[in-house]
This record gives C-alpha cells, structure tokens and sequence, in this order.
C-alpha cells in the first residue's frame, strides 16, 4: 500500500492516465436555474423557468448516468450549474456519486445552504466546495447579483460549511462592478475566514448567443494590471511561457483543433444530458438520453476530438504565447461563432501579459497586436499607462492575488475543467 | 470503497469526517486482493491461504505480509480489528 500526499497523486495520475484517454474528469451542470441573477453570467436561468426544470435529467436518469460514467473511469466530477441546490433533489444525486467512490467537487454561490445540506455534507464530505463571493459589501454584491438579501444568504451559506469543517474556498470573479473590492475579499477570505480564496477575470459570453456579461467585462490592462500586482502570479506566467514553445506549423501539419483535455481525460454533461468536449461549448453534443455514456465517449467525443483537424492558417497557429491566452475553439465559437477565428479580446489580454513579463513575442502570422501591426501602438500605450499607474501605487508588492487555477497559465477559466490538471 | 482505474486501485473516502483530503492510498495487486478479501469480515489465515494459492508462496510467507499490511491499514484507520 502506498500512501501520496494528495497533490503527488494528482499529477502523476493525471500523467499516466492521459495517454490512455480515460474520462478521469467530469462536470455535470445539473441545472441552469439560480436565485441569482449574475450580470456576468454565461448560462443562468431563472428559478420558475418551467421549461428550464421540465427538461432536465430525472434523478434515475442521473443515477444511470454516474454509473456508467463510474464504470468508464471518472475519478473527479465536478457538479456545477446555475445553482446546484435549485434542485431539490440534488442531494440524492450527490449521494449516489459519492457512494459510487467519485472525488466530488461542488460548485455553488452558497445562497440555499441550509444546516441540513449542510449537516449532510459533513457526514459525507465532498472533496471540496467552491464559494463564488461576489463583493465584500453588501452593497457591490447585490448590485452584482440583483437579489436583495443575497450577500447575508451566502455568508450564512459560508459560515455553515465552515462551522462543520466542510472543506470549502472561496473564489471571485472580477468584473467592472466589484473590481476595487477584489483585494478586501481575498483579505476577508484569508485572515477573517481562513479561507483559501481564487480570483478570476475572464467573462465569456452567454451560451445562448447573448453578449450581455462583456458590458462589465474587465479591460485587458485592468486584467494585466491584476497579474502585475502579485510578483508570484508574474513568475508563474515567466515560468509557464518558458516551456510553452513549438515548432512552427503550417494547416497541413497543426494537427487538431482541440489542445486542452476535453475528450481525452475530462467531459461535460448538461442538464438535459448532452455530452459534450466542455461546459463552453454548445457544438458536437451526444445526447445520453439517447445512448450511453461509453458510446458517447468513445465513439461521439473521440471523432469530435481525433477528427476535427485545424482548417485555417489564423495567427493563433503558431501564437507562442497560446499558453498564456484564453483563446480555445470554444470561446472562439462563444464570441466569434467560429471556434477557429482568434478573439480580439483575448489576444490583447494575451499580448499584454507577454509584456509584463517582459516576453519579445516571436511572430506569428498577421497579428495586430505584435509590433508593427496595426494595433500595438494602442496597446502599447495603454500598457505603459496602466505600468506607470501600478508602479506609483507602494501597496502592490504586499498584495496577496492567487490565480483561479492550480497551475498557472490555464487560460480561460469559463467554468471548464478541460485546461489543467486538478 | 476502492476504484480500479487504468490498472490502479485507489482507496477514495465516501463516508468521512477528515476534511480536506490531504492523501490517498494506492494498492498494488497483492494490497488489492486483500483488500477485497476484507469487504466481509476475515482473518489473517483465510486471507493468507488465498493469497498463497493465488501467487503461488508458502502460506507462512504470506500470512508475514498480509499481518504487515493490515497493520498499516489499521495504523491508518483503514480497517479495524475485531475480536473472533
Ligand atoms: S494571443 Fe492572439 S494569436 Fe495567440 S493564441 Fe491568443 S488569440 Fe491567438
């Protein structure tokens, strides 16, 4: 018997496991519907949408699922939404991963914990549970999430779990609405709560076509700005560009659409069941109500996955700082309805972030953000000016900023668990 | 409870108080077979026996190697001992 500390495990099973294509990863959105109404949001729904409720998965229908997704290798699974307690029932489907030895991971904006949800956690703990705070006053909060009385809901949801010892962080999300309270809560989450808390900035659009979350969507140099104000984030990025080099490809040779891990180790069920490469992307979806799930896998995802080949020579091809950009076939889909097309968004973000850390970008195809393209000299002052301003600020260095992925340099972070390892 | 992914067997807690999960155990195909033989209460003999038959050992040799183990699975907590 050996014993591993629980990050050793990890890695080295994500490893070995990712030669041999085993759906270790999953993410059931079990619903759409939320109390909340998050301007940020890409998918919420509301509470009373009968339509919403009426279509999805039953519990049995659940419960076959997590069997055969069990029986063909899912290790973690990550059971997201909307809000997953909208569903009452969710603690029957949690129960019956959990008894079918899934390492369970939930994410949720802890407005409906209750003592007895979490009463029932603590007796059956979940791997770990992921809070969304969304301001530290109650003012920015709400103002966020539309909802009178949600901030003193979600502390109520915090304090519950964490008087049980549930294992729980925090994480927020940065956007134009609660940005100059970021700081306060990560402070709140570490020295008032003891809480571990992540921090994000990337907003995608909605995935019914909406583009209504970018109206609060941050600017790339406030986002670039965030990076610089944590000398460990910097090096993270430094590190991580420094391994990310390859050989110049042209379409013939660029091989698959897809890099990250969807439909190689990880997947994504929604709430009416379609199996699909990750939660962002709303093509190529196999229905399980219709077929099981090893058939979805390893027939449906493996084509969508082994046969969808890169079509057009964009500069993303050759881009060697891919590493440190957001851009994937499903946010090229999400904003640009096409999943190979670059998104100008976050190729700026991208390009800025290489001068932070002071990367000469090698050249890549037509791109406006490199020098001598028809964009850099916009980017380049709008990069100096936000440089000067964190430069005067003498409180940077001493800020604390973790970055919402484990392993620096995932990308997106849209709510898909196809990028890094966990 | 046990999983068997890609040729390895994983201990994964489901009914637990012990908070975040700070390690996680692995067993090889011998650890694998005693921890099966453990799913209905047992005795080192029983165990020993089948192991022996199974790789072809002394029994003597095997029952050294399955006290060892379970001792280490009781040492963590794992299993624990009852009295016949
Ligand atoms: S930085 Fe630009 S060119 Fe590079 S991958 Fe991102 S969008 Fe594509």
């Amino acid at each position: 018997m050996e014993m591993e500390r629980y990050k050793d495990f990890s890695l080295a099973f994500h490893d070995r496991v990712s030669a041999n294509r085993i759906p270790v990863n999953g993410t059931i959105e079990v619903t759409r519907r939320c109390p909340l109404t998050c301007a940020h949001c890409y998918n919420n729904l509301a509470m009373d949408d009968s339509g919403a409720r009426s279509s999805e998965l039953t519990l049995d229908e659940h419960r076959r699922i997590l069997d055969e997704i069990t029986e063909a290798g899912c290790l973690w699974l990550l059971f997201t939404g909307g809000e997953i307690f909208a569903r009452r029932d969710f603690l029957d489907i949690y129960a019956h991963a959990k008894r079918n030895g899934l390492l369970i991971t939930l994410f949720t904006n802890g407005t409906l914990v209750t003592p007895r949800i979490a009463d029932y956690l603590a007796e059956w703990m979940p791997f770990s549970v992921e809070i969304t705070l969304y301001g530290r006053t109650r003012e920015t909060y709400e103002r966020l999430t539309g909802i009178p009385g949600s901030y003193d809901m979600c502390l109520r949801g915090i304090h519950l779990l964490k008087e049980r010892g549930v294992p729980l962080k925090l994480k927020t999300v940065a956007v134009t609405i609660n940005k100059h309270e970021i700081f306060d809560m990560v402070r709140f989450s570490k020295e008032e709560l003891g809480l571990e808390c992540k921090f994000d900035s990337m907003i995608n659009p909605r995935i019914d076509c909406s583009q209504s979350p970018l109206a609060i969507r941050l600017k790339p140099e406030e986002i670039v700005e965030f990076d610089l104000q944590d000398a460990e984030r910097i090096d993270a990025w430094k590190s991580f560009a420094s391994k990310y080099t390859r050989p110049v490809q042209s379409v013939e040779t660029a091989g698959e659409l897809y890099h990250c891990g969807g439909g190689v180790n990880s997947f994504a069920i929604d709430p009416q069941g379609l199996l699909s490469i990750c939660v962002l992307s709303q093509v190529d979806k196999f229905d399980l109500r219709q077929g099981g799930f090893r058939e979805g896998w390893e027939h449906f995802l493996y084509k969508v996955r082994r046969q969808k080949k890169i079509s057009t020579m964009t500069k993303c091809v050759d881009c060697q700082i891919k590493a440190m950009c957001g851009m994937c076939p499903a946010n090229g889909e999400l904003e640009n309805g096409d999943p190979e097309s670059p998104v100008d968004f976050l190729c700026q973000v991208a390009h800025m972030r290489a001068q932070a850390i002071g990367m000469r970008v090698p050249e890549h195809g037509a791109c406006e953000y490199c020098e001598g393209g028809s964009g850099y000299a916009e980017l380049k002052e709008a990069f100096d000016a936000m440089h000067r301003r964190s430069k005067m600020n003498p409180d940077v260095t001493k800020r604390y900023l973790p970055v919402a992925s484990q392993s620096a340099g995932t990308g997106c972070g849209g709510g898909c668990a196809s990028c890094g390892p966990k | 409870m046990t999983r068997s992914i890609a040729g390895e067997t994983i201990l994964v807690p489901v009914q637990n108080r012990v908070g975040a999960l700070d390690s996680i155990y692995t067993l090889n195909d011998i650890g694998t077979v005693i921890w099966k033989a453990l799913e209905a209460p047992s005795d080192i003999g029983c165990i020993a026996s089948a192991i022996a038959d199974e790789y072809e050992v002394p029994t003597e040799i095997a029952a050294g190697d399955v006290a060892e183990f379970l001792e280490r699975l009781e040492l963590t907590g794992l299993i624990c001992r009852t009295e016949a």
